[in-house]
C-alpha cells in the first residue's frame, strides 16, 4: 500500500493525463488500429517532440510520467539517425533529414579524443562505452552515406578503431561495456562491420579478422535450444533474457550475415526466431523476460508478465527480414500482428507532449523494464519496422 | 474386432455436424449413433450464467462510459480472426440434429468425461467418432485405446498443422489437402487415416474457398469411415518435420485474395 502511494506521488498519477494513461494500461485498453501511414505520423510526432525537448541536437532518452523529459541520449540518437533519413525519403520531407544531420553534428561534437562515445545520457558522468559507441557508429556512417561529408567518415573510422581495440583476447567486448558485454554485442559488431566496409588495405583485413573472431566468440552464447546467455542487464532477473537484448542480438546477426555475406548466420537466427514465433502466435504476446527454457518469467507475479514494446518492434524487424530471406510468410504474418499491437498502443493521446503517441518501456506501463518511461528507442524501432515493411529502410551493406 | 462409427456434436458446431450427417446419408454410410453434448454445454447453473451475463453487461457499460474511444486487446485479436469467426456462417444446412438424424440413435451426454464415454462406448469394439465439438481433448480421452476420436483437418500432414492452413497452402503454391487424423496428445499430430486433395477451382472468393474446404472435409471424414468399414485400414504415423501455421493476418489474406481472384 505504501509503495502504491509512493508511486502515485512520484509519478504524479493524480494528474489527469498521467492517471488516464495508468488506468488505460490497467484496463488493457489501447487505441484503434490505424494504417501504417497514420502510425508513422503518430510515432514521428513523438520523436520530433523528443528532439525539441533538448537544446543540443540530440533526442531525449525518455519522458518519465509525471517527471518530464530526460536529457539527450547519444546512443539512441545515433541509431535514430538512419530511421530519420528513411522517413525523410518516405514522407518526401527534408525536415527529417535536416534533423538527422543536426543529430550527427551533435554526436561529432561529443566524441572523445580516442574515438569513443560516452554511456548513458549526455549529462551523466559515465565514461566511454562499447555498445553505445557502436550504436552511434551506425548513425555516423548513415550521415556519411547521405551527406557525403568526410568529417563523418573520419569520426566513424576513429570510433571503429577504438571499438576494435576493446575486443578482448577471448573475443568478447567485456571492457568499457554495459554489463561487461553480452550477446547484444553482436549488434555492436554489426555496426562495426558497417564501418569496416570503408576501410582499405591491410587495416581492412586486420579489422575484419578481429570482427570475425569476436563474432565467433559471441555466437558461443547461444544455447542448443536457441536461447541466448548474457542477453539481459546483469542487475536484472538472473538467468533470463530481456526481449529487447535478445532482439538486438538477432538483428545484429542478420546484419552481419548480410555484410559479411555469410548465409550460415541466418540459421543461427532461425533457431531462436522459430521459438519466438510459436510463443507469440500461441499466446498472442511475448514476455519481456524469458527463461532459459523459453517459458515466460512472471515479473508481475501471479502468473502475469509484462511486455517489452521495444522488443516487439525489434522482433518484428527480425521477422520481416527472415520472411524475405527464407520466403516464409509466417514470420511476416506475426510481424504484422506485432505492428498492429504497437500501433494501437501508440495511438493514444493525453494532451501531454511526452505521453502523446509514445511507446513506453513496458506494457503495462508499470512493468519492470523502464517503468513509467516513454522511451525513444521504442519509437525508433517501431518506426523502423514500419518503414522496413514499406521497403523504405536502407540496407547496412555498402552499395557497390 | 468390429468397427462402429459415431458422430459427436457440440452446440457450437451443429452446422458442421449436420453437414457431415447429410454427406454420410448421400454416400450410404450408416452411423451407429450420434453423441450429443448439448446437455453438457448448458450444464452451468442458472445463477452462474446470470452472474456471467451481469458481469458482461457491467463491463460493456464501463467501456461505453469510460473507454468509448478505445479498444480491448481482444478486439485487435478478433480483427486477425475475422475470417475464422465468419466461417461458421458459411454453412447453412437446414434443420437441426434431430430433424436430420433419421433412424440413427441419439445419446445425450450429461457429463463430459472419459468415464461417460466408456459407459456408452464399451470395450470389445473399435469405436470411430467424428468430432464436431468437445473442445480440446485431454489425455484421458485420447488415451482410451478402443475409442478413436477423428478430426478432418484442412491441411496435408505434417507440413500444414494449425490454423487457416487451406489459405496458407494456396499462398505457398502448395496443393490444399484434407487429412483425417486420429486425435492424440500432440496438436494435429495423430496418425493419418485418409487424405485427399481439396478442389477449390470453382471458388470465386475467399468465402466460397473456405466453404468448399469445409464441405470437402465433411466428405473426407465420410470417405475415411467407409474405407475403415470396408478395408479396415489403420492410421499411418506422421513423418517428422511438422510446420505450424497460425491465424492469417488480414494483410496476408488480402495478398492471397489478390493472388487468387484478381483478374
Amino acid at each position: 500500500m505504501l509503495n502504491a502511494l509512493r508511486r502515485v506521488k512520484y509519478y504524479r498519477l493524480y494528474k489527469k493525463a498521467n492517471f488516464k494513461l495508468y488506468v488505460l494500461d490497467r484496463a488493457k485498453k489501447v487505441g484503434p488500429i490505424v494504417d501504417t501511414d497514420h502510425a508513422l505520423q503518430n510515432i514521428f510526432q513523438w520523436i520530433e517532440a523528443s528532439f525539441r525537448a533538448t537544446n543540443d541536437g540530440g533526442s531525449s532518452a525518455y519522458y518519465t510520467v509525471g517527471r518530464g523529459w530526460k536529457s539527450s541520449y547519444p546512443e539512441t540518437t545515433g541509431y535514430l539517425i538512419p530511421t530519420l533519413y528513411d522517413y525523410a525519403d518516405y514522407s518526401q520531407n527534408s525536415k527529417w533529414s535536416d534533423l538527422a544531420n543536426s543529430a550527427g553534428s551533435w554526436l561529432l561534437s561529443i566524441q572523445f579524443e580516442n574515438g569513443a562515445w560516452q554511456g548513458g545520457q549526455v549529462d551523466s558522468d559515465i565514461g566511454e562505452r562499447v555498445f553505445n559507441s557502436a550504436m552511434i557508429l551506425d548513425g555516423i556512417i548513415e550521415c556519411y552515406e547521405r551527406e557525403n561529408d568526410p568529417k563523418y567518415l573520419d569520426s566513424a573510422l576513429k570510433g571503429l578503431k577504438w571499438l576494435v581495440s576493446c575486443i578482448g583476447d577471448d573475443g568478447v567486448l567485456s571492457q568499457h561495456n554495459i554489463s561487461a558485454g553480452g550477446s547484444f554485442d553482436l549488434l555492436s559488431l554489426a555496426c562495426m562491420a558497417r564501418a569496416w566496409q570503408y576501410l582499405e588495405g591491410s587495416e581492412r583485413e586486420d579489422t575484419l579478422s578481429e570482427i570475425r573472431r569476436s563474432v565467433s566468440a559471441h555466437l558461443e552464447l547461444q544455447n542448443a535450444n536457441g536461447w541466448w546467455k548474457r542477453s539481459n542487464f546483469d542487475y536484472s532477473y538472473p538467468n533470463t533474457s530481456l526481449l529487447h537484448h535478445l532482439s538486438y542480438t538477432l538483428d545484429g546477426v542478420l546484419i552481419l550475415s548480410e555484410i559479411l555475406e555469410d548465409k550460415s548466420l541466418e540459421e543461427v537466427v532461425l533457431k531462436s526466431a522459430r521459438k519466438m514465433l510459436s510463443m507469440f502466435e500461441v499466446n498472442r504476446k511475448l514476455p519481456a523476460f524469458i527463461n532459459e527454457d523459453w517459458t515466460p518469467y512472471f515479473d508481475l507475479g501471479d502468473k502475469q508478465y509484462s511486455q517489452c514494446l521495444t522488443g516487439y518492434a525489434q522482433t518484428s524487424i527480425v521477422f520481416i527480414k527472415l520472411a524475405r530471406l527464407k520466403s516464409d510468410k509466417r514470420f511476416l504474418n506475426a510481424a504484422y500482428k506485432m505492428i498492429d499491437i504497437l500501433s494501437s498502443i501508440g495511438n493514444r493521446s493525453f494532451g501531454q507532449g511526452g505521453l502523446d503517441y509514445g511507446l513506453a518501456g513496458s506494457y503495462p506501463i508499470f512493468g519492470n523494464y523502464q517503468p513509467f518511461q516513454i522511451v525513444n528507442w521504442a519509437a525508433k524501432y517501431h518506426a523502423e519496422s514500419m518503414l522496413l515493411l514499406l521497403n523504405n529502410s536502407r540496407s547496412k551493406k555498402r552499395a557497390k | 474386432m468390429q468397427n462402429k462409427f459415431y458422430l459427436l456434436a457440440g452446440n457450437a458446431y451443429q452446422k458442421n455436424a449436420i453437414s457431415f450427417l447429410r454427406q454420410s446419408k448421400e454416400i450410404g454410410l450408416e452411423l451407429d449413433g450420434i453423441i450429443l453434448l448439448s446437455n453438457v454445454d448448458s450444464k452451468r447453473s442458472f445463477s452462474k450464467r446470470l452472474i456471467t451475463k451481469m458481469k458482461s453487461m457491467f463491463q460493456k457499460l464501463v467501456d461505453k462510459v469510460f473507454f468509448k474511444a478505445y479498444l480491448d486487446f481482444k478486439n485487435i485479436e478478433a480483427s486477425w480472426n475475422l475470417a475464422n469467426a465468419n466461417s461458421w456462417n458459411l454453412l447453412n444446412p437446414h434443420g437441426n440434429i434431430h430433424t436430420n438424424k433419421g433412424d440413427i440413435p441419439v445419446i445425450s451426454l450429461k457429463e463430459w468425461s472419459a468415464n461417460a464415454i466408456l459407459k456408452i462406448l464399451p470395450q470389445g469394439v473399435n469405436h470411430y467418432v467424428a468430432i464436431y465439438g468437445g473442445g480440446i481433448f485431454s489425455k484421458e480421452f485420447v488415451n482410451i485405446p478402443h475409442v478413436h476420436f477423428m478430426n478432418a483437418h484442412m491441411g496435408k500432414m505434417p507440413k500444414y498443422r494449425g490454423m487457416n492452413v487451406l489459405e496458407w497452402a494456396i499462398l505457398n503454391d502448395d496443393e490444399p489437402y484434407v487429412s483425417v487424423m486420429e486425435l492424440n496428445n500432440a496438436i494435429d499430430g495423430g496418425p493419418v487415416y485418409f487424405e485427399t486433395r481439396i478442389d477449390v477451382s470453382s471458388s470465386k472468393d475467399i468465402f466460397q474457398l473456405r466453404k468448399a474446404g469445409y464441405e470437402q472435409c465433411f466428405r473426407a471424414m465420410v470417405d475415411c469411415f467407409m474405407l475403415i468399414k470396408n478395408q479396415d485400414v489403420s492410421g499411418k504415423e506422421q513423418d517428422k518435420g511438422a510446420t505450424y501455421y497460425y491465424s492469417m493476418h488480414p494483410k496476408i489474406r488480402h495478398a492471397l485474395i489478390n493472388k487468387l481472384f484478381s483478374s
